[in-house]
């Protein structure tokens, strides 16, 4: 199980580059990314101990609202869906990933 | 034969533009000095950071001492001339995803109150915002039109645009 998740990790690290050249995020567009990354893990993984798979599922679904608000806002003219779609599942993979195996959360 | 020197230098500015297409992606001496400072700026956080919360803060402090010393010798490659941004935008990325992932944890672990101290996780967010900000500006600072428009386009916009400057040039001289 470990080496797919090492492959998948260095799958998606590329998909997040690969993207910054594909697409060329605006500022606005890539900060309420981060941004909102940070608030929505940080409560999903604080709050949601108890049910965790329901509280990162909601966390998804929240960031996904947010990131196709943010692509509408300032993206939408200038580059197709999927690459931004892509790049944003990928970092939240990460993200995911290694807060679900970190030892505070264990 | 003024006309067949004209022309033959037309031709020549023209193929000097079309294989000048990488000037799209190349930095000036502003952009490397910004570059410079940020990594400066960035190993003196992940030093700050190590100072307020010793043995805690490890990933963050070897992301901002790797990635600020990669960000410093590529502000000191691109002011003693060397252009290309892609050696600063494929370090940044990377310090960019580490400290999201490690700005998550710090918060997550206040909010939890396993930690009163708020120091650490503004010091990280600190570092993200910094780091976000240099790497879109390292990304789309001073970009001619043509870098946004896709591969074919952009290779005609930046050959119609050399073709224009450089007649420019020539009709100031002819005056």
């Amino acid at each position: 199980m470990r080496p797919l998740k090492i492959a998948s990790v260095v799958a998606a690290v590329h998909l997040i580059v690969l993207g910054f050249f594909f697409f060329k995020p605006p500022l606005n567009y890539f900060a309420v990314m981060c941004l909102s990354t940070i608030v929505v893990w940080s409560a999903v993984f604080s709050f949601g101990k108890g049910r965790k798979r329901a509280a990162i599922i909601a966390g998804l679904l929240f960031q996904l609202v947010t990131q196709q608000v943010a692509y509408h806002a300032w993206l939408s003219g200038q580059a197709g869906v999927w690459w931004p779609l892509a790049q944003f599942l990928a970092l939240q993979y990460v993200i995911v990933l290694h807060l679900g195996s970190s030892p505070e959360d264990a | 034969m003024s006309g067949k020197l004209q022309a033959s230098r037309n031709e020549r500015d023209v193929n000097c533009f079309s294989k000048a297409t990488p000037l799209l992606h190349t930095m000036n001496s502003k952009m490397a000095l910004y570059i410079l400072t940020h990594g400066v700026g960035l190993i003196a956080f992940a030093l700050l950071t190590h100072r307020v919360t010793p043995g805690i803060a490890w990933v963050t402090l070897i992301t901002g001492l790797a990635g600020g010393g990669l960000c410093a010798l590529w502000g000191v490659l691109g002011l003693l001339g060397h252009r290309r941004r892609i050696g600063a935008l494929l370090t940044l990325i990377p310090v960019c995803l580490v400290l999201i992932t490690q700005a998550v944890s710090a918060w997550m672990v206040r909010s939890t109150g396993k930690s009163e101290s708020l120091l650490l996780p503004t010091l990280i967010t600190l570092m993200l915002v910094a780091s976000v900000g240099m790497l879109m500006y390292v990304l789309h600072g001073n970009r001619p039109p043509e870098f946004y428009l896709p591969g074919t386009a952009r290779r005609e916009g930046s050959l119609s645009r050399g073709k224009d400057s450089h007649s420019d040039a020539g009709r100031h001289q002819s005056k």
